[in-house]
């Protein structure tokens, strides 16, 4: 080697073209620690860590190969007793006779390299703050998100609360304020009282205590509703008869209206549970009734449709007017022409959906043009217990 | 679709139109320059494809999703997209260092789609299982060339900056990192490192049915020959060239070497042109 090359302070190494190191100067051998006389001939391998191997094997010299030179690349030598020893490594290629010659310049890096490993370490541990922040944010979104439903829950059970209560107190104290007056006249009139006067004080009674009674079931159906866990049997049903039951019942309470039923014969039967039935067509009944002018008739018709039957209940009232039909089964929905004919919940309607949609039919309200007046339809539709399918 | 596809690899195209297609992939450390040397003497029989891994020389840099590329089967499938998006078939695939196991799992996806491997230096798994098995590596040995990554990539990083930005106004800086620069991205780098060499992919040697070359050489620091020897006794169908030399990559230090191992194995294989010609 040079003898000017000797005194330089650093590593200087020429490789052949297969890596062989064909010169070295005294600052490479000092480096590791070897008799630069011994590396000549030896692969360049022999200078670097198992690291530095792959990376001088797969980055440096493909670079040297394409570029003709790389510069400033940090890697670790093998020291004679295996330590590793930083350094940057510079190197370029050259051209001869017998092929190119790589021209390789060392520098070992002491304070570079720990300030380097430094600023690593701090790059790693802004990284993972950034993440830990990040996740913590992401967190915190999911628990603010889930607050905020909660939250929203909540002012819907309030709302739902509050409703209730004030519907409720109002529909249960009007009947009790009748039961609790009437009772109180006769028992202290009732000597005095003409019977005739007698009985039309029972018979309120008796109708504000049927009312009560509608009440209270619709509250319990109302109630398992809200709590998800409305049941329904699923026994077969033969409409005509449940239609006939309610009917006839009604008929007993409506003395000032007249009831037309007109059943297609041989309809199929249908699942679910009678009594629960009933309470619908009842409640269509009662409002077809209450909605519609004493002397009228209400129409009741069951046929078998779409695969299914039908129940429709048509009064001689005013119609629906302006309303969304399917607003009127909403929960204490009441319109605006009904609030001002009659007292009501807003119950009844939204308990007849749920009982139907439980026993897999469906239930509609539409204007009717009947020949007493426009009139309301209220319907009712189950499926046929064998065939559930369209017609 | 089709040249989104070639656009974001870098898909370059020579050789005879009506060839068979010879299709060329780097590997870890380079960019597709690194075949200059080998393919050329193919074009006048061949139709020769080279690309760039994305992160890698002028691939779409934009497009590297590292999600894809948790694993080499990411890798495996941009081979398989550019051969959908040319329509090759019948593919001899040239796979360089760990895109040899790339090259495997494409040709186990579709294997009626390529004819033959031909793998430079390849190895199945780089670190130690003893005593069956000499990858050549330790896991601390692995862990410190992430490190070294790491280091560099520090200096490399800022050095490399306007590059790996990409500046579309200034088409011109692009031709230069294809003449002046062995590109490629620090953060793919550092992935494709960490999936590498940390792989075990020795399972899937017997699961390819494409015949083979397997390139090795005589002084691998990489892949020792004992590698090479692994490879060989567990693919099925594989013919192995040792050469005589020093190194990881016979392609750029032994290009003739390598260029005459090649076309002794091709030469006693069918040499196959497309329909046209056929």
């Amino acid at each position: 080697m040079n003898p000017t090359l000797d005194g330089v302070p650093g590593g200087v190494i020429s490789l052949s073209n297969d890596l062989r190191i064909v010169s070295a100067n005294r600052g490479m051998g000092e480096l590791v620690g070897r008799d630069p006389g011994a590396l000549l001939g030896q692969s360049v391998d022999v200078l670097l860590s198992a690291p530095s191997r792959i990376l001088f094997q797969t980055n440096v010299y493909p670079a040297l190969g394409a570029d003709g030179r790389v510069e400033e690349v940090f890697l670790t030598l093998a020291a004679a007793d295996g330590s590793p020893i930083p350094v940057l490594l510079n190197a370029n290629r050259s051209s001869g006779p017998d092929g190119p010659t790589y021209h390789v310049l060392i520098v070992r890096i002491r304070a570079r390299a720990k300030w380097e490993t430094d600023l690593l370490a701090a790059a790693r541990a802004i990284e993972g703050e950034r993440v830990s922040s990040q996740r913590l944010a992401e967190e915190l979104a999911t628990t603010a998100n889930d607050l905020a439903a909660r939250y929203a829950a909540e002012e819907r059970n309030r709302e739902f609360r509050d409703a209730f209560i004030g519907v409720i107190s109002h529909e249960l104290r009007t009947p009790i304020t009748t039961i609790y007056g009437m009772s109180h006249v006769l028992r202290l009139r009732y000597e005095s009282m003409a019977p005739e006067a007698v009985r039309e004080h029972l018979g309120d009674i008796e109708s504000e205590s049927e009312r009560l009674r509608r009440l209270t079931e619709d509250l319990l159906v109302l109630s398992r509703a809200e709590g998800g866990g409305l049941q329904v049997a699923t026994d077969p049903i033969v409409v005509g008869h449940v239609v006939m039951s309610a009917v006839d019942g009604e008929r007993a309470r409506s003395a000032g209206h007249a009831f037309s039923v007109d059943i297609e014969p041989g309809l199929p039967i249908v699942l679910g549970e009678d009594l629960y039935l009933e309470q619908v067509v009842r409640n269509y009944l009662s409002n077809a009734a209450k909605y519609s002018p004493a002397g009228t008739t209400v129409r009741v018709v069951v046929r078998g449709e779409a695969g299914g039957v039908a129940v429709r209940v048509t009064d001689a009232g005013p119609g629906l007017a302006d309303e969304v039909p399917e607003r009127l089964f909403d929960l204490f929905y009441r319109a605006p022409d009904a609030v001002r004919q009659a007292a009501g919940a807003g119950i009844g309607l939204f308990v007849c959906r749920e009982l139907i949609q439980a026993m897999g039919g469906r239930v509609w309200a539409a204007s009717a043009a009947g020949s007493e007046g426009r009139g309301a339809e209220f319907g009712l539709w189950l499926p046929a217990a064998s065939d559930t399918g369209d017609d | 679709m089709m040249n989104d596809v070639l656009r974001r690899h870098a898909v370059t195209l020579s050789g005879r139109t009506d060839g068979q297609p010879m299709l060329f992939a780097h590997g870890f450390g380079c960019d597709q320059t690194l075949w200059r040397f080998v393919a050329p003497a193919f074009e006048s029989d061949y139709r020769v494809i080279t690309f760039d891994y994305i992160g890698a020389g002028r691939s779409d840099r934009a497009a590297y999703d590292p999600d894809r590329y948790v694993s080499l089967d990411g890798y495996a499938d941009d081979i398989l997209q550019i051969c959908r998006a040319l329509d090759l078939e019948r593919v001899i695939l040239v796979a360089h260092s760990v895109s040899a196991v790339i090259a495997m799992l494409a040709a186990i996806t579709e294997p009626e789609r390529f004819s033959d491997l031909i793998l430079v230096t390849p190895s199945p798994r780089y670190i130690d299982d003893l005593p069956d098995y000499r990858g050549g590596f330790s896991r601390a040995d692995i862990d410190g060339l992430l490190e070294m990554m790491d280091v560099n990539a520090l200096g490399w990083a800022a050095f490399l900056a306007p590059i790996v930005m990409g500046n579309p106004d200034r088409p011109e800086l692009t031709g230069d990192l294809e003449t002046t620069f062995c590109s490629i991205d620090p953060i793919m780098a550092r992935q494709f490192a960490q999936v590498t060499f940390l792989a075990d992919n020795r399972h899937d040697l017997a699961k390819v049915s494409t015949p083979s070359l397997i390139i090795a050489c005589a002084d691998d620091a990489v892949a020792p020959t004992e590698v090479g020897d692994f490879v060989h006794e567990h693919l099925a169908g594989s013919t192995l060239r040792t050469i005589d030399a020093i190194g990881h990559c016979p392609h750029v230090s032994h290009p003739r070497e390598t260029v005459a191992a090649m076309r002794a194995y091709l030469a006693g294989r069918p040499l196959d042109r497309v329909a046209a010609r056929s």
